[in-house]
């Protein structure tokens, strides 16, 4: 079932045109990522799906309501998880899950028992006592999410939630969010820069840059969409040289070079790669010291994509 | 979400911010109470020094021809003056009271003064056209004369009404006329020295019969004495009950200056787009943020009426007129906190609540008299004083000092609510024409 469509969304900041006339859709239950670097009109996109924003073109229908007649078709079901943390930090954790619960219109034993459960998701109710000041940034991170999860909404949207944390938050973070959409069946649009969240979590990928959607699918349509590079890197004992000449043969094969005492083969998409290679070496009378295959990713679709590479 | 819940989110943000708390609360009551003490002495010295003319009326309850005729009818026999050692026009108390002391240059630089009838003076008073009366009464000058020329204490008495609003100059006029008054009674004792040693001298045989025959009312046992009292009123304040008010009243509008921060501060920590997410419009965050300033105005003015009155002494006056003065002047002040908010947010930027903190503020000091009472500003800064929140609070506290009935102050607490609809009112047109501006994103 068809939850959330954007159509032809547009949104311009006096200069800077944002986001350009974008259609994308997600359906009940899917993590839908989106990707971009920085400034590819995500936050931007997001905001307007959130109602902080009004579009300046199009429409967001979400369960055939428009929200930009109606943003409380969508409110009342959208739980809202900004990139910044936006938490009152001189309460305490239970205070700020108190204060926003009342917020999404809970109240009584049912708000004290999303405070519980809640905090219990998060990792955080050992410490729920304590000002929020005092957390520290994964903590932080958590209850963040944890604010917009307290009315048991059917569409969580996360801006980069992980953003500035420690591996073991970040962990905790990407666990929650699968147990969410697994066991709770919650829908989330996921948005981050980094390709590494996305491909782990994310049923569906939407490709942003520069205010367009320039790729759509799931990470193995994408990749085979796109036709990125594979990377391999390999070591040998000596003879470097006629390895590199017998390497050019392979038909797949579009650059080898030798750097930092490795040869540095890129190629096209082929499953015969990597037999081709063994056997072209084993003609040779060398030794392979190590091997380092880089499968194409995200990363190579977006940088065979635009020609720059995501982080940038 | 109930707007009850979005107060008590705001109160114990605030709460729970110790700095601010001591910077809105405790600030005050230092300032004042370091002003407090150092202005007791500065008032008690400086008197005159850098203060511009005031305005009194001189009543004559006597008839200086007939009381010098009495006078020279009755000490025929007067050694002093049938020798020519006294003048009676040297010692007449008419001449030095007018033209030695009033007309003093120095004195003229303060005082301005006009003869005029009871009830001209009384007219003068009501009208705020003068600070103050001096009375001279019947018998002024046949009694200072009888002093200068005998060893007679006859009591010459100068009574003071004083109008409250002019409490500053009227402290400087009360200790220029003491000083007057003192002056009189130190030449009345060297005088009594002066006949005493000719007495003793026996310079002229029949003195101590002149003395022994002057009437019993001449030499009665009493000086110079300087009565005061508040014009048709009970009660006058001290200057450090006047300062306790005007520093009050001034640091109620930081608040309206850390209210008018506080919705961009909340955009900047991002709580506000959170909050429009979830429904919340900006028209409850604002009224929230009125409802929080006010209730700090009414914490901050109780806090620092109870610290003066317990720790400083400071009687505030009439409870009753305390109360509903604090109520509608910290609604103002939300207000007030109110419209700035909107305008920082509209801005999206601190300047203006910076600007407000630091000119405006000052402004309304200035002229609604929290830095020197409004009598010895210049008229035109004076005039601007209905203008200030902070001034029309000077004028309800010091009215509650001088015990005056609560509907003395109706016209302030009219002013000062008028004052309050209108900013809201302002607010809310502006959270309209300004839609897309004051938004949480």
């Amino acid at each position: 079932m068809r939850l959330l469509t954007v159509k032809g969304l547009d949104k311009k900041f006096k200069t800077v045109h944002a986001v350009k006339g974008i259609d994308f859709h997600i359906e009940q239950g899917e993590i839908l990522g989106l990707l971009g670097p920085n400034g590819a009109g995500k936050s931007t996109t997001i905001s307007m799906i959130s109602t902080l924003l009004k579009p300046d073109g199009g429409d967001i229908i979400y369960n055939n309501e428009s929200i930009i007649k109606n943003p409380k078709a969508i409110q009342e079901n959208l739980g809202y998880v900004p990139q910044e943390i936006a938490l009152y930090p001189m309460l305490s954790g239970r205070e700020n899950l108190m204060f926003w619960g009342r917020a999404y219109g809970l109240k009584g034993s049912t708000l004290k028992k999303a405070v519980s459960e809640v905090s219990e998701i998060i990792g955080i109710d050992d410490r729920l006592k304590d000002k929020v000041k005092t957390y520290s940034g994964g903590m932080q991170r958590r209850l963040n999410i944890g604010v917009a999860l307290l009315h048991n909404p059917e569409l969580i949207i996360m801006d980069e939630p992980t953003v500035g944390i420690d591996p073991q938050s970040r962990k905790h973070i990407l666990d929650t969010v699968l147990h969410l959409n697994k066991d709770k069946g919650m829908t989330v649009i996921y948005t981050s820069h980094y390709m590494e969240e996305v491909e782990y979590l994310c049923n569906r990928i939407c490709i942003m840059d520069q205010g367009k959607i320039i790729a759509e699918g799931t990470k193995d349509e994408l990749v085979k969409a796109n036709n990125p590079k594979t990377n391999i890197h390999i070591k040998i004992d000596r003879d470097m040289e006629s390895a590199i000449v017998k390497l050019k043969t392979i038909e797949s094969v579009e650059t080898v070079i030798e750097e930092e005492e490795l040869i540095k083969i890129i190629s096209k998409q082929d499953e015969q790669l990597f037999k081709n290679i063994i056997q072209v070496i084993g003609e040779l009378d060398v030794t392979i010291l190590s091997m380092d295959i880089q499968e194409p990713d995200l990363e190579s679709v977006f940088l065979s994509l635009t020609g720059r590479v995501l982080r940038d | 979400m109930r707007l009850g819940q979005l107060i008590i989110k705001d109160i114990k943000n605030i709460v729970y911010d110790v700095k601010s708390l001591a910077i809105l609360i405790v600030m005050p009551v230092v300032i004042m109470s370091i002003l407090g003490v150092a202005l007791k002495g500065v008032f008690g010295n400086e008197s005159g020094s850098g203060i511009t003319s005031m305005n009194i009326a001189v009543v004559k309850q006597y008839d200086a021809a007939k009381e010098i005729e009495n006078f020279q009818s009755e000490a025929e026999g007067n050694a002093l003056i049938n020798q020519g050692d006294v003048l009676v026009e040297d010692i007449n108390l008419d001449r030095i009271f007018f033209e030695e002391f009033l007309e003093n240059k120095e004195i003229q630089e303060i005082i301005t003064y006009t003869v005029v009838d009871e009830t001209k003076a009384k007219e003068l008073i009501e009208t705020d056209e003068i600070a103050a009366i001096v009375y001279l009464p019947e018998g002024f000058v046949y009694d200072g004369l009888v002093n200068f020329t005998s060893l007679g204490r006859n009591k010459v008495k100068i009574n003071i009404v004083t109008h409250q609003d002019y409490a500053f100059s009227n402290q400087i006029l009360i200790s220029i006329l003491e000083g007057f008054s003192e002056k009189l009674n130190i030449e009345k004792a060297r005088n009594s020295a002066f006949i005493g040693d000719l007495i003793s001298k026996g310079v002229n045989e029949h003195i101590g019969d002149i003395v022994a025959n002057l009437p019993e009312n001449m030499i009665n046992n009493t000086e110079t004495i300087l009565e005061h009292k508040s014009a048709n009123r009970q009660k006058s304040i001290t200057s450090f009950q006047y300062y306790a008010t005007a520093m009050m009243s001034m640091f109620l509008l930081y608040s309206a200056a850390f209210g008018g921060k506080a919705i961009l501060s909340e955009k900047h920590e991002y709580t506000l787009a959170r909050l429009s997410v979830t429904g919340i419009s900006i028209e409850k965050v604002v009224i929230s943020n009125f409802v929080r300033v006010s209730l700090i105005c009414i914490l901050q003015s109780s806090f620092m009426i109870i610290y003066s009155n317990v720790v400083l002494g400071i009687e505030w006056g009439s409870l009753i007129t305390i109360i509903i003065g604090t109520l509608i002047m910290s609604i103002t002040v939300g207000a007030l906190a109110m419209l700035l908010s909107v305008i920082t947010l509209a801005t999206g930027s601190f300047s203006f609540a910076s600007f407000f903190e630091f000119a405006i503020i000052q402004f309304m000091a200035l002229v609604g008299g929290s830095f020197l009472p409004l009598e010895v500003l210049p008229e035109a800064i004076g005039n601007l004083s209905f203008l200030s929140i902070s001034g029309l609070g000077i004028k309800i506290y010091t009215n509650a000092m001088y015990e005056l009935p609560l509907s003395a102050n109706i016209g302030t607490y009219t002013l000062l609510l008028s004052y309050a609809v209108v900013l809201v009112l302002i607010a809310f047109i502006m959270i309209k024409v300004n839609g897309k501006k004051v938004k949480a994103c």
